[in-house]
């Protein structure tokens, strides 16, 4: 096995796994998701962002950060984009109206690390992932969306998706249908939903009103 | 261990690309380099390229990008081939757009290698990029990227795998670099121990100087707001020198910082700072976005200026009021902020906060857990509200917060805090606590029913202890579990909160609550909340009622008499223009009513129904781009009977008993655990021992109590079946 295929792999099980993840005991072990959906033009680009809150990012740092001297280097953190385009790529789907759109890495993904200006210790550990996707054809009516996330399926989520439509794409993220947030010992992908439509608005008006989501208490 | 030649190739290949870090993703091809220099171009430094630059670029950027995900992961070798034509394609393509590019400098490398000599250069601000093009005409092109943020302390940086043999693009790139000059030395690096030093003196063009004011359009005075600052040369976000930082208060939990990303759609997502007084302060010249905000109830301002080196721009900007909900007497509150509040500093940074964002009562929250809490407060109570014009602050808490047993509770307008870890799992005991307080009680998070909520309510709702839930957080309307409370009988009012700083800012969501005419009050507020007079929304106004009613009264039905609902929405003239309002009767939606093709300023319902045997009914509203409202409900009453779902009340009650089963779960793992052992000094396991008892004892009253719905469901088939004058259906 290659030294960088090493590398790659030690970065996964650093993200992934790091010990102690699981047995959280409050909000700070969880990771915000934040996912963006914009629509323009031929494309719909994704941007997922990972926030790890400071318990979580302080122990994500200290595994990255091998040799201790409180930086991540370019080396951890090419390693660790590696990675991290690899794990989305089987944990991140688009569909439209349930026929899978293929994701592209549109930049590398984005690591930081940052502790503010004042206030303690605090720190937060943020990754940023961008994609793109052809958008598909829009029939009259529009299309549903939906963005599953199955990164860090294990490690409980919050989440949250933003929409933007440009170049006549009107974009709408829809919640009654949403999987949106889980707990710990539930490990599930979310899904985020938006229904995408030209901006003549009397397509609207042949729209199907959204479900409301079943759970299964 | 010896090496193999070959091993040892493998070896040093796998570590150049660990070190590049870029030509894994490259694989063979005849330009190396091109999708990371294309990438890095167009996602940072497009103001070296026009606009029709910056569009070609990102084409060939996607297409290099798609090619070489069609090389690595073509299901036929047919697919992978005709990736790898596309990427010869757009990488030519990439170099001849290079080439076009205006800032492109030729730089000859001179043999045997050496430092190369000084070069001086420009940037158009503190970030930018070089783009060189070493030994032009040499061979076959690559691309490379070298990256400095001088954020980190550096001054220096590598530039690997530069081929004397090849043409080769440097891009330079260029973060955080300190005002007028600066020696940076790139390092060509040609193989191990070879490379050419190249000494850069970088300077960044004299600044320009930016005062900007925001007024109210309340009193044309200066006042804070929430402000997005972009230069628009490569995207960055500039934090106003005069923004608030928030860290000291945050208490080191969530998103610790001034910068606020907050939950907002389409043109108003993004960063935001809260920005207290007039911004005076210099920018690198060159075009700027400003986003100016003031809450729900301002049209946002989007706007783009100039900035020239050396001169002074005065910009000035009143969002204008599209609603003015104080004046039919709904004052809006976010239920969900935690703060450390201990000293006048604090209340002032909060303070600033809510007036930027226009929340007229803000909830400020001591958090706590088994074991801590956090965001201390200087006292609860009347004494310790914070007034300003019709802002206040008020203290509360969100404790208990269970995560993985009954979910996190929220407490407004306490005397006092009422925390006791070893009464940690009796939500009943909190709640009462806080009711003989005056205080009012609910659950967080509902909306995503997060951390389990639904057990704390199934125990809490069979006692009328449930004041409010949270139906709206993170930008998302969450009602299945609202509607299956409802649905039971259960009055409960819709409520929002931000819970920042996990949330973006405050008010991104928001509870308006009817206090009706005169002086607002914090009283009155919580009054209104207490009737379940509100309606929630990040967006558009709502307003409904049936007959005189409004949502969160009772209103006594007849037989045979209709009543008349009537809803209407309307919202901010592109950026939460109303698509949808529907009335809602029992979760299902009964009337509704849309945006036409030309869009609306306000969409409307009135019609008359019959509202059978009793009901809940609500409103909710979507505006463009996902914004949503819902109101509490009105609840139609029948003498006798109850407004739930008769149809649904086995299946509903089947929930609920799902639920005590989870607790009753809980607790047996508990035990077990302590029986084994495996307990130790977590105190969430050793406190769920303790109050093993009594927590089973609350579950079996809510058992008894579910099981009495049943009953009485039984009694109204007798009911429903002599008012309907015929058999219940069942």
């Amino acid at each position: 096995m290659g030294l960088h295929r090493t590398g790659i792999l030690v970065a996964i099980s650093l993200l992934f796994f790091p010990s102690g993840a699981f047995a959280h005991a409050d909000l700070s072990e969880y990771v915000q998701h934040e996912a963006t959906l914009d629509a323009h033009g031929e494309y719909i680009d994704i941007t997922l962002q990972l926030t790890f809150f400071d318990e979580l990012a302080e122990a994500r740092r200290r595994s990255l950060d091998r040799d201790g001297n409180g930086d991540i280097s370019p080396e951890e953190q090419t390693a660790l984009k590696k990675a991290l385009l690899l794990e989305a790529e089987k944990a991140i789907v688009l569909q439209a109206d349930g026929t899978g759109v293929e994701l592209v890495s549109r930049f590398d993904p984005e690591i930081e690390c940052a502790v503010p200006g004042s206030g303690g210790a605090h720190l937060r550990f943020v990754i940023r992932l961008h994609f793109f996707a052809e958008r598909p054809p829009l029939p009259a009516g529009g299309v549903s969306l939906e963005l599953t996330d199955g990164l860090l399926g294990d490690i409980p989520a919050m989440a949250s998706l933003r929409v933007t439509g440009k170049d006549g794409l009107s974009i709408s993220a829809i919640d009654e249908a949403r999987e949106h947030s889980r707990t710990a010992g539930a490990p599930a992908s979310l899904i985020f939903k938006a229904h995408l439509e030209k901006h003549e608005k009397a397509a609207r008006n042949n729209r199907e009103i959204p479900g409301r989501r079943k759970k299964g208490e | 261990m010896k090496c193999s030649g070959k091993w040892c190739v493998v070896v040093g290949w796998c570590l150049l690309l660990a070190v590049t870090g870029r030509a894994g993703a490259q694989g063979s091809t005849s330009v190396p380099g091109a999708s990371a220099l294309s990438a890095t171009l167009s996602q940072y430094h497009g103001y070296l390229l026009n606009e029709t630059g910056r569009s070609t670029l990102d084409e060939v950027n996607r297409g290099l990008r798609r090619s070489e995900r069609n090389i690595e992961r073509g299901e036929t070798e047919a697919a992978r081939a005709d990736g790898a034509r596309e990427r010869e394609t757009k990488a030519a393509e990439l170099i001849h757009f290079l080439d076009t590019v205006p800032s492109l400098t030729d730089l000859t490398l001179p043999q045997p290698p050496q430092a190369l000599p000084v070069r001086q250069l420009t940037l158009p601000g503190d970030s930018g990029a070089l783009l060189f093009r070493l030994n032009p005409g040499a061979g076959n092109p690559k691309c490379v990227v070298a990256e400095l943020d001088f954020s980190g302390g550096r001054d220096s940086a590598d530039a690997p795998g530069i081929d004397p043999a090849r043409t080769t693009y440097l891009l330079v790139s260029l973060r955080n670099v300190p005002a007028r000059t600066v020696s940076v030395r790139i390092f060509l690096q040609v193989a191990e121990g070879l490379r050419y030093t190249m000494p850069l003196e970088i300077a960044t063009p004299k600044q320009g100087r930016l005062k900007l004011a925001v007024l109210s359009d309340d009193t044309g005075k200066p006042s804070p707001a929430m402000i997005r600052l972009v230069w628009k040369s490569n995207g960055s976000e500039y934090r106003p020198r005069n923004a608030l930082e928030f860290a000291p208060q945050f208490d080191t939990q969530g998103s610790s910082t001034g910068v606020r990303r907050a939950n907002l759609q389409g043109k108003l997502a993004g960063n935001y700072w809260c920005v207290p007084d007039p911004i005076d302060m210099t920018l690198p010249p060159g075009e700027w976005e400003v986003v100016v905000r003031r809450g729900t109830e301002h049209i946002p301002i989007i706007d783009t200026f100039t900035v020239a080196a050396g001169e002074t721009l005065d910009k000035t900007y009143r969002p204008k009021r599209w609603a003015d909900m104080r004046k039919s007497g709904w004052y809006s509150g976010d239920d969900h902020i935690h703060f450390q509040f201990l000293s006048d500093v604090d209340a002032r940074q909060a303070m600033t906060w809510i007036q930027a964002e226009d929340v007229h009562l803000g909830n400020i929250l001591k958090m706590g857990d088994m074991n801590r809490t956090w965001f201390e407060q200087r006292g609860f109570g009347p004494d310790f509200r914070v007034h300003e014009s019709d802002y206040i602050l008020v203290p509360g808490q969100e404790c208990p917060r269970t995560h993985d047993q009954l979910g996190h509770t929220i407490s407004l307008n306490i005397t006092d805090m009422v925390r006791d870890t070893s009464h940690y799992y009796q939500y009943d005991w909190i709640f009462n606590n806080v009711a003989a307080q005056g205080g009012l009680s609910g659950f967080a998070h509902v909306n995503t029913d997060l951390f389990h909520v639904h057990r704390g309510m199934t125990l809490a709702a069979p006692k009328d202890l449930i004041d409010f839930v949270e139906l709206l957080q993170f930008a998302e309307l969450g009602t299945d579990l609202y509607y299956d409370f409802l649905n039971l009988g259960f009055k409960v009012t819709a409520s929002a909160g931000s819970d920042v700083p996990w949330g973006g800012t405050v008010g991104e969501v928001r509870v308006y609550a009817h206090t009706g005419r005169g002086q607002f009050t914090a009283d009155k507020w919580f009054d209104a909340v207490e009737q379940g007079h509100t309606f929630v929304t990040n967006g558009p106004m709502i307003d409904f009622r049936v007959d005189k009613a409004y949502p969160g009264d009772e209103l006594a039905i007849q037989p045979g008499k209709k009543v008349r609902v009537r809803a209407r929405t309307w919202g901010a003239s592109g950026f939460t223009t109303p698509v949808k309002i529907e009335i809602v009767k029992h979760g299902e939606v009964i009337a509704h009513a849309e945006a036409p093709a030309s869009g609306a300023e306000e969409l409307k319902l009135d019609l008359d129904i019959d509202p059978g045997e009793g009901c809940w009914l609500a409103a909710r509203a979507e505006g463009t781009e996902g914004y949503r409202a819902h109101t509490t409900p009105i609840y139609l009453i029948r003498d006798g009977l109850r407004f739930w779902n008769y149809d649904a009340v086995d299946a509903l009650l089947a929930k609920r008993m799902a639920s005590l089963d989870e607790i009753d779960a809980l607790i047996a793992e508990a035990l077990d655990k302590q029986a084994k052992g495996e307990i130790g000094t977590n105190k969430w396991m050793q406190e769920l021992v303790l109050q093993s008892d009594v927590l089973r004892q609350r579950v079996q009253e809510a058992r008894g109590q579910y099981e009495a719905l049943r009953k009485i469901r039984d009694n109204e088939a007798v009911l429903r079946a002599s008012k309907a004058g015929g058999v219940a259906r069942r």
